[in-house]
C-alpha cells in the first residue's frame, strides 16, 4: 500500500469512526453477466484492462460481473467520508483494483464542493460510473470509445463549482493526482503505467433534461516498470553489439517516461418524451508511442417503454498511426525487435452496432441482453486480444452476446 | 364474493391514491412559503442543498415500493422511477451525492420528521396534512 493510500485510508477510517453515532449508511450495487463471441482468431475484451478474454465457443462470467460495496458516512453538514471496494475479475487482486472510492468530501455552500482521496477524474460521461452497470443504459460502456481509456482513479483531489443559471446548473470542475494502470501481459505480467500527474477539466450544463459537456485532461510524468526497463536494456545491449540504429531508436520508443497524453472530449444527451439521445466524441494526442493520436465517437438512442427500454448505438474509433521497423534487425535481435514492435502498433480502427433492450422487471434491478457487430480492420486489433499468441490477417467481423442483470441495493 | 370486494377495495385504494394531489410540506418554522416545482426538482434531484433563502435541505423519500413515491417522481420529472434510480445510483456510487433519506416507514412518521426538523422538506397526499406544524408551499395536482 503507497504512502499515500495509506494517508486518505487512515483519514476517511477516522472519520468513519468520528461519525459511528451519526450512523453510517452501507449500500452497493452489482452485476452479474455472460458475454460470448462469434471469432476464433481475436478475443474479446470489454476494455484493453480486461484480464481475460472472449473468443467462439466460450462463454465468461468474468468480463461483465462485478460488486461493489460502498459505506457513506456524514460527519456534518458540510463533511462526510466515502469508501468503496469492488470486486470483479482483475489482473491482480490488490488494493488498486479494489478500492474505488475512498474520499473525504466539504462542500461550504451549495456551489462548491472539495473532495480530498481516491476518486475517479470525470473525463468522459462515464467515466466514473462504468462499472455501475444499473445506472447505465448498456450491458457495457461502448468498447470503441471506453475499450482505450482506462483510468480508473486518481489519488490527489477534485473541486466542483455549481452555478445555478436559466433552466440548468454550470457546474465546472478540476482534478489532480497520481494514477496506476495495470494490463493483462503475457510477457510482463503485468504491464504497469504509472502516471505520477493526471489532471481533468470539465464544463458541463445540466438542465435535467439535456446535458452538454465539454472536457480536456493531460497524463504526463508517466514512470516505467522494472521489467521493461530491463527489456529496454537487452534492445540497447543488442544495438551496440550489432551496430543494429534502429534497435537504439526502438528502445528509446518503448517507454512512458516523460510521455505525455492529452485527451479532448465533447458530450452529450437529451430526452424528447420517450426518446434518450446519448453522444460522446473523443481526441487523443500522446507522445508515447504506445497510445498513437486516436479518435473515438458513438451516438445512441434509447426509447423509454415503461419498465422495457430498447436502443441502439453506433460507434468507432480510429488510430491513424502505425509503427515499423525503418531496417531489417540482425536475426540475433529479431524476436525481440519484432515483439517490441507489436507492442508499439497497437492500433485500434473498428467500428460496430449494436441492439439491446433492458427490461426494469422490478425495484433496482434490471436484466439486459445486447447484440454487437463489430467490423475490425486489418491489423488494427488493439482492442482484441490474441488467441493461442497469434493474431489474424486481413477484416474480420465479429458478433458478441452479452446478457446481464444489474442491480442495486 | 369476499375476494372480489377485498379486490375491489384494492384497487380503488390504488386509484385513489394514484389520483391524488401530492402536496410538498417543509417545518413550519421555514421562511419558505412558495417553492417553484423547478426548486423542488433540483432539491429531490441532488443539483440544490438549500431552500431559496439558504437554508439547508434535508429532503425526505416515502418506502420505496410505496406507489405515492411512483406518482411524484412522475410528476416532477416526468420520468419512470426505474429512470430516477438509476440517476441516483450514478450520483451515489460515483460518491458525487447521496439521495433523500428514506427510512421512515409510514406517513405519521414522516410528518413527525417535517414537524421536528426545520429542514425537512417531504411530500405526502395533499388530503393527509391537517398538522400546523408543518406547512404546504406547493401541490403536484394529478
Amino acid at each position: 500500500v503507497s504512502r499515500i493510500l495509506f494517508i486518505i485510508l487512515a483519514s476517511v477510517l477516522s472519520s468513519f469512526a468520528a461519525a459511528a453515532e451519526r450512523g453510517i449508511e452501507f449500500s452497493g450495487f452489482g452485476s452479474i453477466g455472460l458475454a460470448a463471441s462469434s471469432s476464433e482468431q481475436l478475443g474479446f475484451r470489454r476494455d484493453i484492462n480486461d484480464p481475460g478474454s472472449i473468443s467462439s465457443g466460450d462463454t465468461s462470467l468474468g468480463a461483465l460481473s462485478v460488486l461493489g460495496l460502498q459505506l457513506n458516512a456524514g460527519l456534518n453538514n458540510q463533511l462526510d467520508a466515502v469508501v468503496q471496494l469492488t470486486f470483479r475479475d482483475a489482473v491482480k487482486q490488490n488494493s488498486n483494483s479494489i478500492l474505488r472510492l475512498a474520499a473525504l468530501s466539504y462542500s461550504p455552500n451549495d456551489d462548491w464542493k472539495i473532495r480530498l482521496g481516491r476518486t475517479s477524474p470525470r473525463i468522459f460521461l462515464l467515466s466514473d460510473s462504468r462499472l455501475i452497470s444499473y445506472s447505465n443504459l448498456w450491458t457495457m460502456p461502448v468498447q470503441e470509445f471506453y475499450g482505450p481509456l482506462i483510468v480508473n482513479y486518481a489519488d490527489g483531489f477534485d473541486i466542483t463549482h455549481s452555478l445555478n443559471r436559466g433552466p440548468g446548473v454550470l457546474r465546472t470542475s478540476l482534478s489532480y493526482g497520481s494514477t496506476e494502470l495495470e494490463y493483462d501481459d503475457p510477457v510482463f505480467d503485468p504491464a504497469r503505467i504509472k502516471l505520477n500527474s493526471a489532471l481533468a477539466f470539465s464544463v458541463e450544463y445540466d438542465a435535467f433534461d439535456w446535458l452538454l459537456r465539454i472536457a480536456y485532461a493531460y497524463a504526463k510524468d508517466g514512470e516505467n516498470f522494472q521489467e521493461l526497463e530491463s527489456l529496454r536494456s537487452q534492445l540497447r545491449g543488442l544495438s551496440t553489439a550489432f551496430n543494429w540504429s534502429d534497435g537504439m531508436r526502438l528502445a528509446d520508443d518503448f517507454s512512458f517516461e516523460d510521455g505525455r497524453i492529452d485527451y479532448w472530449s465533447v458530450g452529450g444527451k437529451s430526452n424528447f418524451d420517450k426518446l434518450e439521445l446519448v453522444s460522446e466524441y473523443t481526441w487523443l494526442n500522446s507522445d508515447i508511442e504506445f497510445l498513437p493520436a486516436s479518435e473515438a465517437a458513438y451516438v445512441s438512442a434509447a426509447w423509454h417503454f415503461q419498465e422495457w427500454v430498447p436502443y441502439i448505438t453506433l460507434a468507432a474509433v480510429s488510430v491513424s498511426d502505425s509503427y515499423e521497423l525503418q531496417e531489417p534487425p540482425p536475426a540475433a535481435a529479431a524476436q525481440l525487435a519484432y515483439l517490441t514492435v507489436s507492442y508499439l502498433d497497437s492500433r485500434f480502427e473498428q467500428e460496430s452496432l449494436s441492439v439491446g433492450v433492458r427490461w426494469d422487471f422490478g425495484l433496482n434491478k434490471a436484466l439486459k441482453f445486447q447484440w454487437d457487430h463489430k467490423k475490425v480492420q486489418d491489423g488494427a486489433y488493439g482492442l482484441w486480444a490474441p488467441v493461442d499468441l497469434a493474431f489474424p490477417e486481413g477484416e474480420q467481423e465479429v458478433d458478441v452476446f452479452t446478457i446481464s442483470l444489474d442491480f442495486i441495493f | 364474493m369476499m375476494k372480489q370486494l377485498f379486490v375491489l377495495t384494492i384497487f380503488l385504494a390504488v386509484m385513489h391514491f394514484a389520483s391524488a394531489d401530492i402536496a410538498i410540506v417543509v417545518n413550519e418554522t421555514n421562511q419558505i412559503d412558495d417553492l417553484s416545482k423547478k426548486a423542488l426538482l433540483d432539491i429531490y434531484m441532488g443539483r440544490a442543498k438549500s431552500f431559496e433563502n439558504k437554508l439547508r435541505t434535508d429532503p425526505i423519500d416515502q418506502p420505496l415500493e410505496s406507489q405515492i413515491r411512483d406518482d411524484f417522481y412522475t410528476r416532477l420529472t416526468g420520468k419512470s422511477l426505474a429512470q430516477v434510480n438509476a440517476y441516483w445510483a450514478k450520483l451515489k456510487f460515483t460518491g458525487r451525492h447521496q439521495p433523500p433519506r428514506d427510512e421512515y416507514a409510514t406517513l405519521d412518521e414522516i410528518l413527525e420528521e417535517v414537524a421536528s426538523n426545520p429542514n425537512a422538506i417531504a411530500y405526502v397526499p395533499a388530503d393527509s396534512v391537517d398538522s400546523a406544524a408543518v406547512k404546504v408551499v406547493l401541490v403536484l395536482e394529478k
